[in-house]
């Protein structure tokens, strides 16, 4: 019988719990948190390393350190001054500013040659 | 929105406050979490910010552990601070922990972003989004961006359940309890579920 086929004990849930808060920690490792409960240490190892590994991953989904402070204050600014939502409001924003730029490009292609050569004459 | 009243005096009531107070904020940090949640409820946006700053991190890491693009999971973490602010005012306390209740409204920001993409949620394919990351040294940056790719492309082999649990607990730092709440379980049924994600992951990783 394999270990993982047998039953677990109800105290082993609590145990695992505690174990994976001390590894959280960051001040214990896998084998030294193993040694308070040496009845479960084959069954702990397993969910432990993988614990280990998404604790040592956790730092690659942090937010870049600009983040949050720039978006405070973005987010502060549109509840104090009513935007709709600061996304929608950012994106109809560049849709409007590229109809400007578009406008402009079109009046100045169209028209920049008649000017010029009124002021020629 | 901008035409319920209830929201708009909420707003004119804020503008009246002052934004660097000094005290007020010191203030404002030595406050628990329910006690910032009923300055929110009713306007005030400098306690918004103390709550944005002290929770925007895990729902930050929430999201991106679902999503390939950096960017994304920042639009996505302000709107679900903003789909907050606006529905506080029909939120009743139910001993619902606000960190609890910040994850649900991420839960439904993300359903509602695949849907907006088009997509299935957390299947995502890598090549969707290359280059997913904006940070200035381009070694780091690409170091990064696989270092993600594989958190993502490990987590999303798991089942939808083991893959929540594990994201809520160990990236987002919920505690069995808060993860109960934002999964619909009992504190111990979380327990049960994390052991079995974390057998699991565990066959799956090469260490």
């Amino acid at each position: 019988m394999t270990i993982s086929a047998i039953p677990f004990p109800e105290d082993y849930y609590p145990v695992l719990q505690d174990c994976l808060e001390r590894l959280g920690d960051e001040e214990q490792t896998i084998d030294s948190v193993l040694l308070s409960y040496p009845r479960f240490r084959d069954r702990l190892r397993a969910p432990l390393e993988a614990a280990a590994w998404l604790y040592s991953k956790k730092i690659m989904l942090n937010p870049r350190p600009e983040f949050i402070p720039t978006s405070r204050i973005h987010l502060v600014g549109c509840l104090l001054f009513g935007e709709r939502n600061p996304i929608e409001t950012r994106k109809i924003r560049g849709r409007r500013t590229r109809l400007v730029i578009w406008k402009n490009a079109v009046f100045f292609s169209l028209l920049g040659p008649f000017l010029a050569s009124l002021l020629e004459h | 929105m901008i035409n319920n009243p209830g929201y708009v005096n909420r707003c004119n009531k804020t503008r009246n406050s002052t934004f660097n107070n000094v005290d007020r904020q010191r203030d404002l940090l030595e406050k628990n979490d329910a006690e910032l949640l009923e300055l929110v409820k009713h306007g005030e946006t400098e306690a918004f910010s103390e709550l944005y700053i002290r929770f925007a991190p895990p729902i930050f890491r929430f999201l991106f552990s679902h999503l390939d693009d950096r960017l994304d999971a920042e639009d996505l973490t302000e709107e679900v601070f903003l789909r907050l602010w606006r529905f506080l005012p029909n939120y009743q306390d139910q001993g619902v922990p606000i960190l609890a209740f910040l994850f649900k409204i991420a839960r439904n920001a993300l359903i509602d972003f695949y849907r907006r993409s088009g997509r299935s949620g957390g299947h995502m394919s890598i090549e969707e989004n290359p280059i997913p990351d904006l940070q200035f040294d381009p070694g780091e940056s690409a170091i990064a961006s696989l270092e993600h790719q594989e958190i993502r492309q490990t987590l999303n082999q798991l089942r939808e359940d083991y893959r929540m649990v594990l994201v809520l607990r160990f990236l987002s730092g919920l505690s069995p309890e808060e993860t109960g709440e934002v999964m619909g379980r009992t504190p111990g049924a979380v327990r049960i579920l994390q052991h079995r994600a974390l057998s699991a992951l565990r066959n799956l990783l090469e260490i």
